[in-house]
């Protein structure tokens, strides 16, 4: 695949938040503040493209059978490596995101894309993937940060707006106003790119996460 | 041999990638421990630092008979303590960090773990609340509450009692202790003796020397939030009239500082005089609040007569035979004409001036009398 | 879809009931409580209503025909009564940008996103209602007093239920039930007269739009449960929003169940949760949550109710 292609895939056309759906956790706990949403965001990124590069690094190596539990392990690593930095050289970051921080661990982006990609590509394709994964991750919990915290705070970045702080639509910064501006968000983007977005061809039912229990495979595919 | 592959080599991957990322991990750990360590120390020397300024090189001490003391510190360069102690204050327990310079005087205070409500209770961390206590000694004289957070505030002093406390055991001084407030002297300033007596349906009642009775309520009803009661403490003088209102233990907390303004002097002195809460305005924004005050008054008043009998005035009326009449109630005297109204108001004591009487009470004989001058003529 | 025949089995039966003409049965049915509301709340009120019918119906004009190049629906007259419904939720101060706000919601998010008329997950004006109170809560809970008919006073007062729901403002006596039945009480704009909205009521059973058994159901478990919670029974079936949404909102045909059986199971949940939220909740209201909640519940009630049709199988 073209280099380039691959970088700028995660960003728009396979945005992991918007189109793949992975990471929704982080996307609508972090994002009722615009910082909290980009710290999480770089955080994810670094974990993601560490993590893609070893794994490719050792696709030969780790047998089919213990895969999961291997990548779970390298992840997890590389999660704790950031927590600890953050906690000596980041100590406010490091409060804001607090448990979030820890469950990079189990953000399906990152498990999700050694298992679509890493495992399969080559080292610096892997590469490539995670920065323009980790790219697509970062816009989306920005986005949605900032409409949160603009519409439902009255702030951007914790400054205050004239005329917004006021009286801030406060349940756009709630657990339900997050919902509803993650599903205005996908629909923006399902219509500016014409529904393009939403095909995903590059499933096989071997490599997806849900194989085991589902039912599309036996039928050859989940139709999608 | 095939078992090997299947089983052995997964396996043996598998550790071996753990053993990897865990010696990974105790790099990174190894390198960051210190300089975490280190930010942990700076800012709990830098948060000493604050309420002892001049407190260097901090190491720990142990408290030994004294209660709600999280821990202590002694400055090694001789300036003083740096003592945490606890409270329970509305939200659950909270912890205030104070710095006791080597006079026994408060060099700084700061509100630390809390649970207090936000914006509220949450006040007595500001620095219009602390600032007020540097340089006081143990006796704490003159602190005031933040309005509106009298649990939180009263929860704070305690705090830093029991930090007084701790000092005085590790410094081998003595400390006075603050004095508590007696809301009786609130309500009868000038009675220095109060004793007590039994009253049914009160919390307690005490005889304010020869001015009247204190009754102490215990009035649920006020704010819909609150933990608890509020003592309301009336005082009733000997002529039945409210001599003062005070409120002492309360819960009363609600989301707005008008709560000050119900519980203090400036707005409860519209109470004396009155016989009953019914002209009393609320404070608008502690409306729940007053109301409550005024449940208690009502009560108290209900159960005054126990005390000081029946203070229905007394209606000297003389009736003359053109219709006219004469009506002495207190230090009044009335004259009323034969239409039935008020001819002329005077003082009962012919030597004294109308003008020493205050006015409430010339009005009210005025009513009293007009009253039974229509009694008698049966209207 | 307007050009294509429809080809049905026979009986060939028209009842001559269109969705505008049940729609604007409804709006009828709504006039009295419409002309109380003016003579209670006064002119401010018409103008909350004015507006959001205007900017129900303008949204839904724009989404259909702008935004997504459908047909244009306004004509089936739903959004009016959406826009009215969702004005009758509403204190009669409510700054009129948040009016259009919840009208925007109840209309473009519930109704049309999910496929227009007859596809909404929930009552319209409901949701824009819950929207508008967890949003703006300090707005949506600024209630006028009044006091009698042409006479409001601007000093903001606490409803009824409020007033139930804190002991000590029981000092502050109660109104009584003729003012309450009048419509003379604290309360959103359309909530307040019993009796206008009792007749808005009728005359719907008696055009056969609504059938009385979600209204009936609703509130007699109203009053059963305030006698087991030991509350004022009577007081707690003309307080608050029960009589407007036992009779105009949880019967949206779109959002209740289809079969009797089913609304009787709606109406009672309807009744259940409203009882626990006045009576244990810290809302002093809870009938748009109830309406809420049974809304989204609807299509498995419809599920267990569904009726073997005749000579059908049942699976």
């Amino acid at each position: 695949m073209n280099k380039l292609k691959i970088l700028v895939n995660g960003i728009i056309k396979e945005n992991p938040v918007l189109v793949l759906v992975l990471g929704t956790c982080p996307a609508l706990a972090v994002t009722n503040s615009t910082i909290n949403g980009v710290g999480m965001g770089l955080a994810a990124t670094f974990v993601l493209i560490c993590s893609n590069v070893v794994i490719s690094l050792l696709k030969k190596v780790i047998p089919d059978k213990v895969r999961i539990p291997c990548y779970i392990v390298v992840i997890a690593g590389f999660v704790t490596v950031v927590q600890l930095m953050m906690q000596a050289y980041m100590k406010s970051l490091y409060d804001a995101l607090g448990i979030f921080l820890s469950l990079i661990v189990v953000n399906c982006v990152i498990l999700g894309r050694a298992e679509m990609f890493a495992n399969k590509n080559s080292v610096f394709d892997s590469f490539l993937d995670g920065v323009g994964m980790g790219i697509g991750f970062t816009l989306a919990l920005f986005l949605m940060g900032a409409l949160r915290e603009i519409f439902g705070a009255g702030t951007f970045c914790n400054i205050p707006i004239p005329g917004l702080s006021s009286q801030p639509i406060a349940i756009l910064a709630q657990a339900p106003g997050g919902f509803f501006v993650y599903g205005f968000i996908i629909a923006m983007l399902n219509k500016v790119s014409h529904g393009k977005a939403v095909k995903r061809k590059t499933f096989d039912c071997e490599s997806c996460p849900s194989h085991a229990g589902c039912s599309g495979a036996l039928k050859g595919g989940c139709g999608r | 041999m095939k078992a090997v592959k299947e089983f052995v080599v997964p396996a043996a991957v598998l550790t071996a990638i753990c053993l990897v990322v865990s010696a990974a991990l105790a790099g990174t750990y190894q390198l960051t421990e210190p300089v975490i360590e280190a930010a942990k120390r700076a800012e709990a020397d830098a948060s000493r630092v604050v309420v002892l300024p001049g407190g260097a090189d901090f190491k720990e001490v142990t408290v030994s008979g004294v209660e709600n003391i999280v821990e202590a510190y002694e400055a090694g360069n001789g300036a003083g303590y740096v003592i945490t102690g606890k409270a329970k204050g509305y939200g659950g327990d909270l912890q205030v960090m104070a710095g006791i310079d080597k006079d026994g005087k408060i060099a700084g205070v700061k509100l630390m773990d809390n649970n207090e409500t936000q914006g509220i209770g949450s006040k007595t961390g500001e620095d219009a609340y602390t600032s007020q206590y540097k340089g006081k000694d143990s006796t704490l004289e003159g602190v005031t509450a933040v309005s509106g957070a009298t649990i939180s505030s009263k929860a704070f002093q305690s705090a830093v009692t029991s930090i007084f406390q701790a000092y005085g055991s590790l410094a081998g001084v003595e400390v006075a202790a603050p004095e508590a407030e007696d809301y009786k002297t609130v309500v009868f300033p000038d009675v220095t003796e109060f004793t007590e007596v039994a009253l049914d349906g009160a919390k307690a009642a005490y005889k304010a020397g020869d001015a009247g009775y204190v009754i102490v309520i215990e009035a649920a009803g006020g704010w819909e939030h609150a933990a608890g009661p509020m003592e309301i403490y009336v005082g009733v003088a000997n002529n039945g009239k409210i001599a003062g209102v005070a409120v002492g233990e309360n819960h009363e907390a609600p989301p707005s500082p008008e709560t000050a303004v119900v519980l203090k002097q400036d707005y409860l002195s519209s109470y004396i005089g009155k016989t009953s809460p019914d002209d009393v305005d609320n404070v608008s924004g502690a409306t729940q609040t007053s109301r409550g005050i005024k449940k208690g008054v009502r009560t108290a008043m209900e159960l005054a007569p126990a005390l000081i009998g029946d203070t229905t005035p007394q209606v000297d009326l003389t009736v003359a035979e053109d219709g006219s009449a004469s009506a002495v109630i207190g230090a009044v005297r009335v004259e009323i004409d034969a239409t039935g109204k008020v001819a002329g108001v005077f003082a009962a004591d012919e030597t004294a001036d109308l003008a020493s009487v205050a006015p409430e009470e010339v009005k009210e004989a005025m009513d009293n009398a007009l009253a039974a001058y229509n009694a008698s003529k049966g209207a | 879809m307007s050009n294509l025949k429809v080809i049905a089995p026979a009986p060939h039966f028209r009842s001559g009931e269109t969705t505008s003409s049940i729609m604007l049965s409804v709006v009828a049915a709504l006039i009295p409580a419409v002309v109380v509301s003016f003579l209670v709340f006064g002119p401010r009120a018409l103008l909350l209503e004015a507006v959001c019918v205007a900017a129900s119906v303008l949204f839904e004009y724009l989404f259909r025909v702008l935004m997504c190049g459908r047909d244009n629906t306004i004509w089936d007259c739903s959004a009016i009564v959406t826009g009215l419904l969702l004005a009758f939720n509403l204190p009669v101060g409510i700054p009129l940008w948040m009016a259009v706000l919840g009208c925007a919601v109840a209309i473009i998010v519930t109704k049309q996103l999910f496929g227009g008329i007859g596809q909404n997950f929930a009552n319209p004006a409901i949701v824009g209602r819950i929207f508008l109170l967890v949003s703006f809560g300090g707005s949506m809970t600024t209630w006028a007093a009044p006091n009698g008919y042409f006479g409001v006073d601007a000093v903001s007062g606490a409803t009824p239920l409020a007033i139930l729901k804190d002991p000590e403002l029981g000092l502050k006596p109660l109104p009584d039930m003729l003012n309450m039945l009048l419509g003379i009480r604290g309360g959103s704009v359309g909530e307040t007269c019993i009796v206008a909205l009792v007749i808005g009521g009728i005359f719907l059973i008696w055009k056969k739009v609504i059938t009385a058994t979600t209204p009936v159901v609703f509130l007699a478990t109203i009053v059963i449960l305030s006698l087991c919670f030991g509350l004022n029974p009577a007081y707690e079936l003309v307080a608050g929003g029960a009589v407007l949404g036992a009779f105009f909102m949880a019967t949206d045909y779109a959002t209740s169940p289809v079969t009797e059986s089913g609304k009787v199971i709606f109406a009672l949940g309807c009744g259940v949760i409203t009882m626990l939220i006045r009576a244990f909740g810290s809302y002093p209201e809870g009938v748009s949550f109830s309406i809420l909640l049974m809304n989204i519940l609807t299509p498995h009630i419809d599920n267990l109710t569904r009726k073997k049709p005749f000579g059908g199988v049942v699976k």
